[in-house]
């Protein structure tokens, strides 16, 4: 049966990069079983993102903290929690690494990280899809070095600008990291579940890692969600499981939304293997 | 001069408690010494130390054993309560009481009452015909809008966030208020139309208000017996809005998980015995999972949907 070493590993991206997916394939790899993980039934109350998990915690209600005070408490709370955890404990986060200040935001104490990485003109196409926003309202908001979000049942999480996302998590030198690519999982899950698990000190034989790539497989996460919903789908949202897509944008981006882009992020693009198209960016 | 020499003005009380302090609280109206025979529990300012001995339960920022409870809260202060009768309070450099105070009467006072071997439950209650409902939730469930939009719907208020359950008489189990206010968002205080009840911040630098909601027909009662439990839930495709009763298992574990301070009441579970407890709420109300679509236009059909509900319940 597949197992992994106890401790906290963060499954950190910028929102919209496959990360839910990753969350997926984890919880199917160590479920083991014949039918594929609920995704309405993912572990979410024990998530260090959650208001409930920190009020019960830290014995206090965020909702009663300024962000200066939750600053400070919040890598207290996920430094105790990852020295507390005997078990696997896959965390998603979308928060940065580095707070604007340079302090820490999820505390060092975590074992791994896997942090996913996806195309920004693709993030663009669907994070403006998730969050009901425009295109060119979407990538005003991945260049917004201070953009940050909330929601009802998880803390505020401060998510900075894509490249600043990117670099803080990929090049911190506090925790082990391993940079994966949507794309990568995108094209070859099987030979990328495979290496994660090894960079995770994990075990799982061929048979189970071909098993967790299939109960994760995009059909099945659309069958599912169109027959019970999904609980983290934005309300109003009509289907959280879209496409999945690598490389859509080719198709929907105008020249000076591609621009924007990658006047910001070209450097960044470059490093992780995303060609620059926009010609005058490449001359 | 020694600390317990120095007096006590401001007497207060809370879930049935008499409470001598040296310092106020805000939005709480002190009571008349003379009406105050004997104290309870005291509240003092004073030096609290950084760790406790034999510690028995542990988290982050906070200690127990089976004398003292010992909180941090960085940049607010450090809390020590002992023996369900002695809060101490140790304000952070920089911290105004009347900021932190909300802490003193939220999480320090928990660990008294459940020193004290009380059952709290993180909750609002409304009062309705003379018997008390509570709504359960997690923090940002919606417990206080709900609340808020029952008082506006008839309801008297009872308690918000913390809910005190009093079993001294074993057939009726009643829920106590703890003397606060009501506390809700700009955001909520505009949708449940109580903008003319607006108090102080409960924060200075936080968005949430105090709400007088004084009014309705029991508003003078303290505490009133349970009539029914309900843990709020969101509305989805597969949980569409409505009431079921949860099965007694299920209902144990839901009122454990919506323990006010839930680790404090494990921490010192033996004083209360949490089993027996549940055991002998459970035997006289029922608790129900209350799916509603969480956004300001689906209160009111929520509120009509409780309100058939108690009806079908007497």
């Amino acid at each position: 049966m597949a197992a992994f070493p106890g401790g906290l590993v963060w499954l950190a991206s910028y929102p919209k990069s496959g990360n839910t997916w990753m969350r997926i394939l984890l919880a199917n790899l160590l479920s083991a079983r014949d039918e594929p993980a609920d995704i309405n039934n993912l572990s979410e109350p024990q998530t260090l993102m959650g208001r409930w998990r920190f009020a019960d915690d830290m014995l206090v209600d965020p909702d009663l903290l300024d962000s200066r005070e939750l600053g400070v408490m919040r890598p207290i709370h996920c430094d105790f929690a990852a020295q507390d955890v005997s078990h696997p404990f896959f965390c998603k986060t979308h928060d940065q690494f580095w707070s604007p200040e340079g302090e820490l935001t999820l505390g060092a104490s975590a074992r791994r990280v896997l942090y996913i990485i996806r195309d920004p003109r693709d993030v663009a196409i669907s994070f403006s899809y998730h969050a009901g926003l425009s295109i060119d309202d979407t990538i005003t908001q991945m260049v917004d070095r201070n953009a940050s979000s909330t929601g009802r049942a998880v803390l505020p999480c401060f998510m900075g600008d894509w490249g600043t996302h990117v670099v803080g998590w990929a090049s911190q030198p506090l925790i082990p990291v391993m940079v994966v690519r949507y794309e990568s999982m995108h094209a070859n899950t099987v030979s990328c579940l495979r290496s994660i698990v090894d960079f995770l000190g994990g075990q799982a034989d061929e048979m189970e890692i071909r098993r967790a790539v299939a109960h994760g497989s995009f059909d099945e996460l659309q069958r599912q969600e169109a027959r019970k919903g999904f609980r983290e789908a934005r309300p109003g949202q009509e289907r959280f499981f879209r496409t999945g897509q690598a490389g859509g944008w080719r198709e929907v981006l105008k020249p000076h939304q591609l621009r924007r882009i990658e006047d910001h992020f070209a450097d960044i693009m470059t490093a992780y293997g995303y060609e620059i198209a926009d010609r005058s960016q490449a001359d | 001069m020694p600390d317990i020499d120095r007096p006590l003005p401001y007497h207060y009380r809370i879930s049935g408690l008499s409470i001598g302090s040296e310092f106020e609280l805000p939005m709480r109206a002190p009571l008349p010494t003379e009406d105050f025979t004997s104290t309870d529990v005291v509240f003092r300012l004073g030096a609290v130390p950084e760790c406790l001995p034999h510690i028995s339960h542990r988290g982050p920022n906070w200690a127990a054993n089976e004398r003292s409870f010992l909180l941090e809260l960085p940049e607010i202060g450090r809390f020590l309560c002992e023996e369900g009768a002695r809060l101490t309070l140790c304000p952070a450099p920089g911290a105004f009481l009347d900021d932190i105070a909300v802490f003193v009467t939220g999480t320090a006072m928990a660990a008294i009452l459940y020193q004290r071997g009380a059952m709290l439950l993180h909750g609002s209650a409304v009062v309705h015909d003379g018997r008390a409902f509570l709504f359960c939730g997690d923090s940002g469930a919606g417990k206080s809008t709900l609340a808020a939009a029952l008082v506006q719907a008839g309801a008297s208020f009872l308690a918000d966030d913390v809910c005190s359950i009093d079993l001294s008489d074993s057939a009726v189990p009643r829920a106590v208020a703890d003397g606060r206010f009501l506390r809700l968002y700009s955001d909520s205080i505009a949708q449940t139309g109580l903008t003319n009840a607006l108090g102080s911040r409960v924060r200075r630098r936080i968005d949430k208000y105090h709400i007088s909601v004084g009014g309705g027909p029991e508003a003078s009662i303290d505490s009133a017996p349970v009539a029914a439990i309900y843990m709020l839930a969101g509305s989805h495709a597969a949980a569409p809005p409505g009431i079921s009763q949860l099965p007694n298992l299920e209902a144990a574990q839901a009122l454990l998980h919506n323990s006010y301070r839930r680790r404090v009441a494990l921490a010192y579970a033996h004083r209360g015995q949490i089993p027996a407890q549940t055991f002998r709420l459970l035997s006289s109300t029922h608790v129900f999972l209350l799916h509603r679509a969480a956004k300001f236009d689906a209160l009111d059909d929520t509120v009509s949907m409780i309100k058939a509900h108690w009806a079908g319940l007497r």
